[in-house]
């Protein structure tokens, strides 16, 4: 085996704790992806200088005098043990967003880091997908490759039906993002967050779309942007199904890709080619760093949603609104209060008139 | 095995080989049982019809005991005797598949709609449901002598019109009666007991299963332009702009500078003599006037303070100058206790008492505040968005952004918001109609839309 001496493995071995963030090829399983990530770590590490077998002292007094030799720990040895990078050390945390068909920013947690990650997905971070769709054809399963059961005419689709389509559908979940929103919505508190802007989901199953446009559209081929979270594989297919019936056709999904993820968008991510230990571990540098930026600026516990840009703020000023949301406690501390509020007041019995 | 290539499954490994199963399937030459179909010609097409603008649709909402809605379904199976009392989310009407819906009025329990007449069926224009106890839809009785008191589907309304070229340009509808705006001139039906329909008062009159139509004469010279209904009084706009107004005057809505009812259309006194007035909303007895340069006037009711803070009531009218501040107006809207405006940049302002839109705790503002334009919609995914419609009913508010977008908040009496429950809105909310609104028009307990699809 071919030894890079100047590179140390265990230094390598350090940096990579924390954030990945990967460029998922469309096609490659997540289970593939963990088995070939881990399997490239492993052989990058142990082509590097590695850590020798430790010595034994041995002291043999057959002489009289003790003597005093230093002998290889043959237990330790690679030769025996194996190599001294083996995959079942690396342990990752994969996130659920990206199917078997998507593509794109791929956010997950690198030994040290599945708690960060797991923190990251938990705060349900805003997702921008571009989801591509053809017209005219429906397959069984929404996806290009699937059995094709269904065509329809769509000469006389423009690109102004497509946009009015996808405006209903936003207006109609930014209904649902107030209902969700973990606050009573005849509250004052309510109204005092409805103005500050868009709001996190509560669950963590309900998927909401906080904004769709049209992008690009050459018939019978149409591209839509989706900012949304709690979102799956399976919902952005069904999406691409249902504006296909809502320009009175129907259309099956061609691409899936996820070009933003919270903070981390696709300039951060490493494609697969570079998928090597040297650059594995400065993307982790690097992500730990936003990750850490991430946590400072205190938006992943505010009840709003992170803005689109991660250096400015949303956008929207809300300095001239009187009441402030309170920075001393988090966005799931002020939901089990008004959820035990909720509750007593169900409680308490209505007067009957 | 020298000529099989080595297959790397990862790329920086070159020593990682397929297992042999796999090795078997990529070099056999078997087809697979599962081939991608190019040729989809035996796939069945289906034929949805295309994308069209004019396919208009009518959406309603709200209490549908007195048959406004033209709903009369049953709830559920077992229930067959009881129809439904409420609708709490918008209903698509099947009267709008069969006649091509031109314009609506909504008035306190009946709804009209103005159509393009079904030749092959009639030569009806105006259609209408709901209460009929002053004969406010037309004479209508299935056997001689037994008025019909209430409709549950839409029902064709006689009005005398010269020919089927006559168009009918406008509707309005009070409380217990109805202006029909056509190119003969204006017809008033229902109630008179005011002289809200524009003839003298008749005492003691029996409106119920009266068969009159009236063609209001009284009116000047110079074509109508439009028409408008507060509770129990009329108004009407001329292509000069003047404002005429007949009917009840206790509050001074008629504006003809005292409180004395009158049934003859006289001319509104005050600010507004020699203005351009376009527009003209009232739902109670506040009435809210525009003029073309984008000026709000006002008379009527001011007991909220809705048009000035020293008096109860105008008589006459009066340029609010509390809405200069706000940009050139292009919409108003008149409810029982407060007023809507609409300005150019689609900011929308509330003042007077009642849920105003901006939270339970503002109950009462004396001068217009904006709602936030986010709660209609204008996000950073969304910044085009803007509200370019507004309507008002008793007690609930209706804005319909440039998207076509319906956002409803208010008394959620009878359900009339259309979000799915019963429960007061304290700010704009989406109604889910699916479909692009076009007008909307409020009752005092219900709420119809026009749409068109997407």
């Amino acid at each position: 085996m071919a030894v890079c001496e100047t590179l140390v493995a265990s230094k390598y071995w350090r940096n990579l704790h924390g954030l990945l963030c990967l460029f998922k090829p469309s096609g490659l399983s997540t289970s593939i992806l963990s088995f070939s990530l881990k399997h490239t770590i492993s052989k990058g590490l142990n082509k590097m200088k590695v850590r020798q077998p430790r010595k034994i002292v041995q002291y043999d007094a057959s002489y009289g005098i003790p003597m005093e030799t230093i002998e290889t720990d043959y237990s330790d040895h690679p030769l025996i043990i194996g190599p001294r990078y083996q995959i079942t050390d690396i342990r990752l945390h994969l996130p659920d967003y990206l199917g078997l068909f998507s593509s794109g920013v791929y956010v997950l947690g690198l030994n040290g880091g599945t708690k960060a990650a797991r923190d990251l997905e938990s705060s349900k971070p805003l997702k921008v997908y571009h989801v591509s769709g053809q017209l005219g054809i429906a397959t069984d399963n929404c996806w290009k490759t699937g059995k094709k059961i269904q065509r329809a005419p769509f000469s006389k689709i423009y690109r102004p039906h497509i946009d009015k389509a996808l405006a209903a559908m936003q207006a109609s979940h930014q209904r649902h993002m107030y209902t969700n929103a973990g606050v009573d919505v005849q509250s004052q508190e309510a109204y005092d967050l409805a103005v500050q802007g868009l709001l996190r989901p509560e669950s963590e199953y309900f998927p909401i779309i906080y904004g769709m446009r049209c992008v690009h559209f050459e018939r019978p081929f149409f591209t839509i942007e989706i900012a949304c979270t709690n979102e799956q594989e399976a919902y952005l297919l069904n999406l691409i199904y249902t504006v296909g019936l809502k320009v009175k056709s129907v259309a099956m999904c061609t691409s899936i890709k996820c070009i933003r993820y919270g903070p981390f968008t696709l300039e951060h991510s490493l494609l697969q080619h570079s998928w090597n230990v040297e650059q594995l571990a400065a993307n982790v540098e690097l992500c730990n760093k936003i990750n850490e930026d991430d946590l400072k600026s205190g938006r992943r516990d505010n009840v709003m949603l992170s803005p689109l840009s991660s250096t400015s703020n949303n956008g929207i000023d809300t300095s001239g609104f009187e009441v402030e949301i309170k920075k001393d406690t988090t966005h799931r501390e002020r939901r089990r209060e008004n959820r035990l509020r909720a509750e007593q007041l169900e409680k308490t019995p209505l007067n009957e008139e | 095995m020298a000529n099989i290539p080595r297959f790397s499954l990862f790329r920086n490994d070159k020593h990682f080989k397929y297992s042999t199963d796999v090795l078997r399937k990529l070099l056999s030459t078997k087809k697979n049982d599962v081939s991608p179909k190019d040729d989809i010609s035996d796939v069945p097409v289906l034929n949805n019809g295309k994308p069209s603008k004019s396919g208009r649709r009518v959406y309603a909402w709200g209490v549908a005991e007195t048959g406004a809605l033209g709903i009369h379904t049953h709830r559920l199976k077992r229930e067959m005797k009881t129809l439904a009392q409420f609708y709490h989310h918008p209903k698509r009407l099947h009267f709008s598949h069969l006649y091509k819906v031109n314009d609506i009025a909504c008035g306190y329990g009946f709804t009209v709609y103005s159509v393009d007449p079904d030749l092959e069926k009639g030569q009806h224009k105006v259609f209408g449901s709901g209460l009929n106890t002053d004969s406010q839809i037309g004479y209508h009785a299935v056997r001689a002598g037994h008025p019909l008191a209430l409709l549950l589907n839409p029902a064709p309304i006689n009005i005398p019109l010269k020919s089927i070229k006559t168009r009918v340009k406008g509707l309005a509808a009070g409380r217990a009666h109805l202006l029909v705006h056509t190119d003969d001139g204006v017809f008033s039906l229902g109630n008179n007991a005011y002289g809200q329909c524009g003839r003298p008062i008749i005492e003691n009159e029996n409106y119920s299963g009266s068969r009159i139509v009236h063609k209001i004469v009284n009116l000047p010279a110079d074509e109508i332009r439009s028409v408008a209904c507060g509770q129990d009084h009329s108004m009407f706009i001329t292509e000069k702009g003047s404002v005429y107004a007949c009917g009840w005057n206790a509050d001074g809505q008629t504006g003809q500078n005292n409180y004395e009812s009158n049934w003859e259309p006289k001319l509104v006194t005050g600010d507004v003599v020699g203005e351009d007035i376009v527009k003209l909303s009232c739902a109670g007895d506040c009435v809210l006037a525009l003029n073309r340069k984008g000026e709000v006037f006002g008379w009527g009711n001011s007991e909220y303070g809705q048009l000035c803070k020293d008096s109860l009531q105008l008589a006459t009218s009066k340029h609010l100058l509390f809405t200069r501040d706000l940009g050139k107006i292009i919409d108003v809207a008149a409810g029982g206790s407060f007023c809507m405006a609409l300005n150019e940049h689609g900011q929308v302002f509330v003042w007077g008492f009642g849920i105003l839109g901006k939270g339970p705790k503002a109950q009462k503002s004396m001068t217009p505040t904006e709602i936030p334009p986010i709660l209609f919609g204008r996000n950073e995914f969304q910044p085009d968005s803007k509200v370019n419609q507004v309507a008002c009913g008793l007690h609930h508010f209706m804005a319909v952004t440039n998207k076509g977008d319906l956002y409803s908040w208010g008394h959620n009496r009878g359900g009339c918001l259309g979000l799915g429950h019963d429960k007061d809105q304290f700010f704009p909310m989406k109604v889910a109609v699916g479909a692009s609104v076009a007008k909307v028009s409020c009752g005092v307990d219900h709420t119809v839309v026009v749409c068109s699809s997407f």
